[in-house]
């Protein structure tokens, strides 16, 4: 008690000094935490557009489809597979679609581009398809000859929502299929090759044209819970046939993961140089402190102060100024975190120069919101590590005045 | 040269930093920490900039790129240089020019047996290419040919892969013609490319100029590309050219413009790199200021002992001073070494990082980042060194002033 | 059995070195229970060393200190703290309290330390305080009193926690004659009254003759043991 009360007016007889030590401190945490948010926020919204923009969290496809995309190799009973996926209770949602590719022809242009067949309903809900409408109507189950186009390839086709265009395509059986569609609607997704190069139609329909009743090339699916994925993942597939795989999208999107760990990881780099100085700066205020009461010390030594009870003093010194400024900067950090959650930060010249560019260039949703994540126990985490990083700054003077005998500090000069 | 006088405030400076090792030390270590850090930062950052720019603008469009006005904005073959050797003919007299090459790039699917997607052709003649940008070093696997009856094609790696294509297997190219007619072509594969430039790796198919255009018709191009001796002489050559030209359809734009993201990127990373360099001087300052100020006010007695014996005030000022820079210098010379060394190290042999290098290629990236070293590095963090040294001294020797160090003395230790 | 028995003592600085210095040349002494002991003896002939090896501040490099049976020599760092706290008070030549303390709260500093509960701290304080006349500043910091009143808080310190024996350096050295009587009447009265064993060490003749026994150094050496009666 009695060292407590020393520690505590130590820190209040030399205030500057504890006043700029807390500063740094709890700006250190209200920056980590924010830079720690902001990066998983932003990271999660690329990994979630890039995700429900189309590709979905799950997939089932034919084992052989991944090696060889042919028609030899799809899911030749669907409902088979999507009685199972009933059963699941794991699987909030799922669709089927059949992926083919056909030659679109107005009277200008021929362009090729990807045919696919949805169940409209059920895609609104394991994809953005259906929130991407800009022009127009989405699909229906009843839906014939009506497709639903990509704007950029609308655009380069020369057409609008009301016209007539034409597709030639491959069915499932290796039969020639061909036909007319109006353009039912028009829809963006950012994603620009996928704006640029697709077009969906009712499965319905599609099945009668391209002789695919009950055939898919994948089932997309949504799990209630995205963290408990993996374990998702593997429940669906012990209750598959052999011949069918499940994939979720950490494999599926491997590349985006692992370039956005290496933003995370480039991002570590700059904070720590920054928190290297910073807590530099901290130990050496620490050091000074110390270094001011080597005698003072001494004299508490000689009076039976053990060693660990001068370490426990000056440990409680650190603790409080750590205490107040993680808490301080963790109140800040989880403030801006919460606050930038829910209005992400923009930077609107970004929308108009660059991400449309970068976007074209990289084949990556174009986002223009920087969201940060409110995320408590990950804050609870932050502010651990700035309260280890706090202490850790007196354990060198802690080393420094316990190697002096009390005689010897007694008469430090 | 030094005076004798300077000589001997030399020599004490440098007893008291003896004596006080301890803290001179942490002072040193901080600074020495905090400059490898930035060095690094800066040079690894700045390298990966250039590294990303240079793949783009070698493989890409170059450092300036001439096209039809309006190609950027619409892919259309219809959109093209005419006459493309009246254009060439005026390059080759200009001497900012090192090199140039003639394209023509289209959108097409691509197919193999049992997939298809888009991809972008183009058409280049391989002897320019290579003196342009030495592209057959970006062959992977395969060779750098379009084999005798130009019926060979190289393609991105990534598009390889996703295509399930290797070196010997055929490809079908669908496109369209001058007369808007659906045309098809088979290529063999005969190389495969990794250049880090995205568009190429997972969207590039490059076949032979002169058989590209026997199947679409287009006489002339759709772009020159143009490599400079110095790349920031691209504004001069494009205001030299266009008047040269004269023509209303042909527009010659600057990677800067064509790759906005890249060159906001670049001034980005600077602003950046600034904002982090100041900020961690000035928490660097707060440090120094600590350490300056407490030696001072130890030594009040000492200071008055040598103005009483005859010393001016300024001359102690001056004391202090020398005492904080031979710390921080030694601390700026030890990190100018250390880190100026792992730079050249890394601008010579490159920081090899190919485990990850598909996620780095979404970057634009190598596998192996060189760093830039600029002798500006240097200099500007000699300046910022000298300038929080100064600046953390201007207080303590304030505060020694008002202590009236004469008088203190004749007050009790 | 003797209370302190000092068995060949000897301090050797910077041993080997080229600076080596004899502090200690081979002490003998035995002290009874609440002797009044002054050691005295020009500056450097080891008094300081003397009473800091008595006090477990130092070690010395050669002999044994015994304290009412305990080897205090042979104890480490730790237990030599603990030790310290049970049964040794310490009086500096420079007062050394705990500047951001009261002198309330240094003078309770070691009881607080062994455990001792509040009240009976109070009551201890209050008893001390009122035997020192130092009453009046119980709540003030250090800083704002005088070097006489400094050094009586000290004492108090020193005493409060009833220790066996008091070590005391040069206690009246920063003081001038009239405070340096006082402190020397108190630490006389506290000899008697506490019936606690004080050893302390001076050159100044008008202390020395306060003290029943006088042991004289020089050189490292006892040169003279004398009893008054």
């Amino acid at each position: 008690m009695i060292l407590f009360k020393m520690a505590l007016r130590e820190l209040l007889s030399h205030k500057k000094r504890s006043i700029v030590t807390l500063l740094l401190s709890a700006f250190s945490t209200a920056l980590f935490i924010f830079a720690n948010a902001l990066n998983n926020g932003t990271h999660n919204q690329m990994i979630r557009s890039s995700v429900e923009v189309y590709p979905g969290y799950m997939q089932i496809t034919n084992r052989a489809f991944e090696d060889n995309p042919n028609f030899d190799n799809l899911i030749f009973d669907a409902a088979k597979v999507t009685n199972t996926l009933q059963g699941i209770n794991e699987i909030k949602a799922h669709a089927v679609r059949f992926e083919a590719y056909a030659l679109y022809s107005t009277n200008e242009q021929s362009i090729g581009g990807m045919f696919t067949a949805i169940e409209p309903e059920k895609e609104g809900q394991i994809s953005r398809l259906k929130r991407s409408l800009v022009e127009g109507e989405y699909l229906t189950a009843t839906d014939t000859n009506a497709i639903y186009l990509g704007a950029e390839l609308a655009k380069r086709l020369k057409i609008g929502v009301g016209d007539t265009l034409s597709f030639i395509s491959t069915g499932a059986d290796y039969s020639f299929a061909a036909d007319n569609l109006v353009v039912k609607g028009l829809f963006k997704t950012k994603l620009y090759e996928f704006d640029n190069g697709s077009g969906f139609v009712n499965k319905g329909y599609f099945d009668e044209v391209m002789h695919s009743h009950n055939i898919a090339t994948h089932i997309i699916m949504s799990p209630t819970d995205i963290k408990q994925i993996d374990a998702v993942t593997q429940k669906v597939q012990k209750a598959l046939d052999e011949d069918l795989e499940v994939k979720n999208y950490k494999t599926i999107l491997e590349d985006l993961i692992l370039a956005l760990e290496i933003d995370t990881i480039f991002g570590y780099i700059t904070l720590g140089i920054f928190f290297i100085v910073i807590f530099f700066v901290i130990g050496i205020f620490a050091f000074l402190s110390v270094y001011a009461r080597i005698r003072q010390i001494g004299v508490l030594r000689a009076i039976g102060t053990t060693p660990k009870q001068v370490m426990g003093m000056l440990l409680i010194e650190a603790l409080v100024l750590g205490v107040l400024s993680v808490g301080l900067g963790g109140a800040a950090g989880a403030y801006a975190s919460s606050h930038y959650e829910k209005y992400p930060i923009e930077i609107t010249s970004l929308v108009d120069v660059d991400a449309q560019e970068y976007a074209k260039q990289y084949n990556m949703v174009a986002e223009a919101t920087f969201p940060a994540e409110f995320n408590p126990p990950r804050i609870m985490m932050d502010m651990l590590i700035m309260m280890l990083l706090n202490l850790m700054t007196v354990f060198y003077p802690i080393v420094l005045v316990n190697r002096f005998t009390p005689t010897e500090a007694i008469r430090y000069v | 040269m030094f005076s004798h006088t300077e000589m001997l405030y030399f020599k004490m400076a440098l007893l008291h930093i003896v004596r006080r090792k301890g803290r001179a030390a942490l002072i040193s270590i901080m600074i020495a920490i905090s400059m490898i850090g930035l060095l690094l930062m800066e040079g690894m950052y700045e390298g990966m900039m250039v590294q990303i720019t240079q793949n783009s603008i070698k493989t890409g469009s170059g450092t300036v790129s001439i096209q039809h006005k309006m190609f950027r904005s619409d892919n259309n073959i219809k959109y093209t240089i005419a006459n493309p050797h009246k254009i060439t003919a005026l390059l080759d007299s200009q001497k900012e020019v090192q090199s140039h090459v003639t394209r023509i790039s289209q959108r097409a699917l691509i197919a193999t047996a049992g997939y298809s997607q888009g991809v972008n052709v183009t058409g280049i003649d391989l002897e320019q290419e290579s003196s342009h940008a030495k592209l057959e070093n970006f062959i992977i696997k395969g060779n750098y040919t379009f084999d005798k009856n130009g019926r060979g094609a190289l393609i991105g790696y990534r598009l390889a892969k996703k295509l399930k294509v290797g070196i010997g297997k055929k490809v079908i190219v669908t496109m369209q013609d001058t007369n808007n007619e659906v045309v098809s072509v088979a290529l063999k594969i005969t190389g495969i490319l990794k250049t880090n430039n995205m568009a190429i790796d997972s969207n590039g198919l490059l076949m032979d100029i002169e058989r590209l255009r026997s199947l679409n018709g287009i006489q002339g191009a759709t772009e020159i590309s143009i490599l400079l001796h110095e790349q920031n002489d691209d504004t001069k050559l494009i205001a030299s050219l266009v008047p040269k030209i004269n023509d209303q359809n042909i527009a010659v734009y600057s990677y800067k413009e064509l790759y906005p993201s890249l060159h906001e990127g670049e001034a980005m990373m600077q602003t950046y790199s600034r904002i982090s360099s100041t900020f961690i001087f000035i928490v660097a300052t707060l440090g120094i200021f600590g350490v300056v100020l407490v030696s001072v006010l130890e030594r009040v007695r000492e200071f008055g002992i040598m103005m009483a014996i005859g010393t001016q005030f300024r001359d102690i000022a001056r004391l202090i001073i020398y005492e904080s820079l031979v710390i921080t210098m030694s601390g700026y010379i030890v990190g100018a070494l250390l880190g100026g060394g792992l730079l050249w190290y890394f601008k010579e042999f490159g920081l090899d990082l190919s485990g990850l290098s598909d996620a780095f290629a979404i970057f634009g990236m190598d596998s192996s980042i060189h760093a830039i070293l600029k002798l500006e590095y240097f200099t500007s963090a000699f300046i910022s060194v000298l300038v929080a040294t100064l600046a953390a001294t201007v207080i303590p020797i304030r505060t020694l002033k008002q202590r009236n160090p004469i008088q203190s003395i004749s007050e009790q230790p | 059995m003797n209370f302190l028995t000092v068995r060949n003592v000897k301090k050797i600085f910077n041993e080997g070195s080229q600076s080596q210095s004899n502090a200690l040349m081979g002490i003998d002494l035995s002290i009874g229970k609440e002797e009044f002991i002054v050691i005295s003896g020009p500056s450097g002939s080891g008094k300081s060393t003397l009473l800091n090896i008595i006090g477990g501040l130092d070690t010395p490099s050669e002999g044994i200190v015994e304290l009412e049976g305990t080897v205090i020599t042979a104890l480490g760092e730790n237990d030599l703290a603990l030790f310290r706290r049970e049964n040794i008070g310490f009086v500096f030549q420079a007062y050394n309290l705990i500047p951001v303390l009261t002198v309330k709260e240094n003078i309770e500093y070691v009881m607080r330390l062994m455990g001792m509960p509040q009240s009976e701290c109070d009551a201890r304080v209050l008893e001390v305080a009122t035997e020192l006349d130092i009453n009046a500043y119980l709540n003030k910091l250090p800083d704002h009193l005088s070097g006489g009143q400094q050094q009586r808080v000290a004492v108090a310190r020193a005493v409060a926690s009833k220790p066996k024996l008091i070590l005391a350096d040069e206690p009246t050295a920063n003081l001038d004659t009239v405070n340096g009587e006082k402190l020397m009447e108190l630490m006389r009265r506290l000899n008697i009254e506490e019936k606690v064993t004080i050893i302390f060490s001076s050159h100044d003749p008008m202390v020395i003759e306060k003290a029943r026994r006088s042991i004289v150094l020089r050189d490292g050496k006892i040169i003279e043991d004398t009893v008054r009666s």
